[in-house]
C-alpha cells in the first residue's frame, strides 16, 4: 500500500533533521512516535542511518578507480541549479574531534587511535557520567534530572526520585545493592554510595562493599551508613528513624555528630527530646531470664525493671575493676526525660576520670551479650563528648555531645565475648568520661 | 574464538562505518557521534579480552555504543530521543540489516550502486555525504524547499538499498 506523500515528506524531514543534529525537541518526540508506531518507518530510518555511516566512509575516502565527478547541471525538484563543486575532501563545517590527531575524519581518527593504542598507551580518558543505578520498577511518581522531568531507567548522579501517594520505586545500584522507595518519598541519588532522603521511607538491601565507600542514606537530621545489612530509614517532620533487619548500620546525628551502631532487630531515632540510643524492637525485647547482671556505679543495690542491680561494692567483690584514678560523684539532678525513682537514683551516682579514659572490666563467662550503658549529663550543658569501646572495638563516638544538663541515655551494644572478661572503655584524650551504671543480658 | 586486544580493535575498525551510523541514529549530532565513537574504542581496548567470540562482537559493540551515546547525551543535558523500547527495536532492526548485509560486502555493493546513480542523484549524495552539508544548506543553494531535498535523498537511499540488496543477492538491478 503506497504511503501518503505528505507523511513521506514529514518523515524525511524529521529523520534527516535528527541525523544532522538539528531536530527540535518536538521533532524528536514526533520522530520517536513515528518510529514506535510504524515498523516500516523504523526500517527506513535504520537504512538511512546505516547508509549515513557507510556513505560518509565511502565518499570521504574514495577508491582510486572512482572517476572524478563531472560538474553537471543537476535537476532537483524540477529546477535547474548548480551545486558548487567542493575541491576539498574535508566536509564543510567539519572540525577535528580527536584530541591528539592533527587531522580528523573517521578513518584518520580510527587510524590514529590504532597507532596510539598499539604501543604504550597514554590517553586521557574524558569522564562521562556513568550510570550508577538502574530503575527496576517505578510507578506513580517522577524522575527529575537537572530540574527537568525525564523518562529513563538508567540513573546518574544527581537524579531525583519522587513517589506519589500510590507510588513506589525500586532501584539497583551498580554494586547490586537494592533500594526501595515507598509512597510519598522524595530522594536524590547523590552518587553510587549516597542517597539523600528528604522525606519518606526507603528500604535497603545492601551488598557488601569491602573497604570502599559505604552506602549511606542521609536525611535532613541524620544519616545511616551501611556496614553490610538490610534496614529501613524513615525521615519525617524533622526526625529520622532507623530500623535494622540484618547486619549492622552506623547511625549518625547531624546536630552533634553522635553515632550509634545499630544491630539487627534494633532501632534508633533522631528526634527532638528523644534520647539518641539503640532501642530493641518489641519482638526482640530480652525476657527476664536473659538478665545476667547490673551494676550501679558508686551506688547501692537498686531494682530496675524487676531486676536487682549490684551495688558497686558487690560488683567489686565479684571481680569488677576500675582505674585507680577513677573518682566518684553523686548528684541530685532530675533526669530528662523523667524516669522512675530507682532509675533516677542510679543515674545520680557515677564514677568518672577527669581528662582520661575510664576502663572498666568485669569477669564474665564467654558468650554473646547485650551490654547497656546508662549515662546522664550531670555537670553542665554540652560539657562532654565521649568515645565508647567495648571488647576493644569502638562502638560509638560523640556520645552525649551537646547534651543539656539532665539528659540521659540507655545505650545498648551487642558483644561477643571470648576472653572471660567484659572490657568497657569510655573516653579518650581530652574527654571527660563517666558512667552511671551498666547491665549485661544474654543474646 | 576469543578476540585478543588487536583483533578486537581491528574488528571495531572494520565496523566503524555502520557503527558510526548506529551512533548517529541515537545522538544525531555528527560531532557528538565522533566523540562517542572514540569512547567506544576506548571501551573496546579496555574490555576486548572479555569477549566471547567475533560473532557476538558486533552486538556487544553496539551495546557499548548505545550506552556511551546515552551517556554523552546526558552529559550535554540533551534530550534522549528514544526510550529503551525504541532503542531495543532499533537495535533489532540494525542486527537484521547487518545479518542480511554484512558491512564489507555492503560497502562494496554500495560503491557499485553509487556508480549507477544519475548525475543529479550522485551530486546530491556527494553534497550531503562527501561534503557533509545539511539539507537546509543544499536547499538554500538550490533555491528549493528543504523538504524537497530530503524527500529526494530518501528516494535515493531506497534505490541504493534495493540496489545493494540485489547485488548481494547476486541479481542484476535496473539502473537507478
Amino acid at each position: 500500500m503506497p504511503s501518503d506523500p505528505h507523511d513521506d515528506e514529514r518523515f524525511a524531514l524529521l529523520a534527516f533533521r535528527h541525523l544532522e543534529g538539528h531536530a527540535t525537541a518536538d521533532e524528536l518526540l514526533e520522530l520517536a512516535a513515528t518510529l514506535r508506531a510504524n515498523p516500516a518507518r523504523l526500517a527506513e530510518f535504520t537504512t538511512l542511518a546505516r547508509h549515513q555511516g557507510l556513505l560518509a566512509d565511502l565518499l570521504t575516502v574514495p577508491a582510486a578507480a572512482d572517476p572524478v565527478p563531472t560538474v553537471d547541471e543537476p535537476r532537483i525538484g524540477g529546477a535547474t541549479q548548480t551545486l558548487r563543486r567542493q575541491p576539498s575532501r574535508r566536509p564543510r563545517g567539519w572540525r577535528p574531534r580527536l584530541r591528539r590527531a592533527g587531522s580528523g575524519g573517521w578513518l584518520a581518527a580510527a587510524a590514529t587511535l590504532l597507532v596510539l593504542l598499539g604501543g604504550a598507551l597514554v590517553w586521557t580518558q574524558r569522564a562521562t557520567p556513568s550510570a550508577i543505578a538502574r530503575l527496576e520498577q517505578f510507578t506513580d511518581g517522577r524522575l527529575e534530572r537537572n530540574g527537568r522531568i525525564v523518562s529513563d531507567d538508567v540513573l546518574v548522579a544527581g537524579d531525583r526520585l519522587v513517589t506519589n501517594a500510590g507510588g513506589s520505586a525500586q532501584l539497583r545500584l551498580t554494586d547490586g545493592s537494592r533500594i526501595v522507595l515507598a509512597a510519598d518519598a522524595d530522594a536524590v541519588l547523590a552518587d553510587d554510595a549516597r542517597l539523600q532522603l528528604d522525606h519518606g521511607t526507603v528500604q535497603v538491601s545492601a551488598a557488601p562493599r569491602g573497604a570502599g565507600r559505604p552506602l549511606t542514606i542521609a536525611t535532613p537530621v541524620a544519616e545511616a551508613q551501611v556496614l553490610g545489612t538490610r534496614f529501613t530509614v524513615t525521615a519525617q517532620n524533622g526526625s529520622a528513624r532507623l530500623e535494622v533487619g540484618e547486619g549492622r548500620v552506623r547511625f549518625s546525628r547531624h546536630t552533634d555528630g553522635a553515632t550509634l551502631e545499630v544491630d539487627a532487630g534494633a532501632w534508633a531515632i533522631v528526634a527532638p527530646g528523644t534520647p539518641f540510643a539503640v532501642q530493641r524492637t518489641a519482638t526482640s525485647t530480652p525476657v527476664a531470664d536473659d538478665f545476667v547482671c547490673g551494676v550501679n556505679l558508686n551506688g547501692g543495690a537498686v531494682t530496675i525493671e524487676d531486676h536487682r542491680w549490684w551495688s558497686q561494692a558487690e560488683a567489686v567483690a565479684k571481680g569488677l575493676t576500675l582505674p585507680s584514678q577513677a573518682t566518684t560523684t553523686a548528684t541530685g539532678i532530675a533526669p530528662v526525660p523523667a524516669v522512675e525513682r530507682a532509675v533516677s537514683t542510679m543515674l545520680n551516682t557515677a564514677v568518672y576520670v577527669p581528662g582520661g579514659t575510664l576502663a572498666i572490666a568485669l569477669p564474665l563467662t564467654d558468650g554473646d551479650y547485650l551490654v547497656e550503658l546508662w549515662l546522664m549529663e550531670n555537670h553542665k550543658d554540652g560539657y562532654r563528648s565521649l568515645t565508647i569501646a567495648i571488647e576493644g572495638r569502638t562502638v560509638a563516638t560523640r556520645v552525649q555531645a551537646g547534651d543539656p544538663l539532665g539528659r540521659w541515655h540507655r545505650l545498648a551494644y551487642p558483644v561477643e565475648m571470648r576472653d572471660g572478661r567484659l572490657d568497657l572503655v569510655l573516653g579518650g584524650p581530652g574527654e571527660e568520661p563517666h558512667l552511671m551504671g551498666f547491665t549485661v543480658r544474654r543474646r | 574464538m576469543t578476540l585478543d586486544h588487536d583483533q578486537a580493535l581491528k574488528a571495531l575498525l572494520a565496523q566503524r562505518a555502520p557503527l558510526a551510523g548506529y551512533i548517529r541514529a541515537i545522538v544525531g549530532d555528527p560531532h557528538l557521534a565522533e566523540d562517542v565513537f572514540q569512547e567506544v574504542a576506548l571501551v573496546v581496548v579496555r574490555k576486548a579480552p572479555a569477549h566471547a567470540d567475533e560473532a557476538r562482537f558486533s552486538a556487544w559493540v553496539r551495546t557499548v555504543a548505545r550506552f556511551e551515546a546515552l551517556a554523552a547525551l546526558r552529559k550535554r543535558h540533551a534530550q534522549v530521543p528514544f526510550d529503551d523500547a525504541l532503542l531495543d527495536a532499533l537495535d533489532a532492526q540494525w542486527a537484521a540489516c547487518e545479518e542480511a548485509e554484512p558491512a564489507r560486502p555492503a560497502i562494496d555493493a554500495l560503491r557499485q550502486c553509487l556508480g549507477r546513480l544519475s548525475p543529479t542523484s550522485r551530486k546530491l549524495v556527494a553534497a550531503k555525504y562527501e561534503q557533509a552539508r545539511t539539507g537546509e544548506d543544499i536547499a538554500a543553494e538550490l533555491g528549493r524547499p528543504v523538504n524537497s531535498v530530503y524527500v529526494a535523498l530518501t528516494r535515493i537511499h531506497k534505490a541504493l538499498a534495493d540496489c545493494v540488496r540485489s547485488r548481494l543477492a547476486g541479481q542484476a538491478a535496473d539502473a537507478v
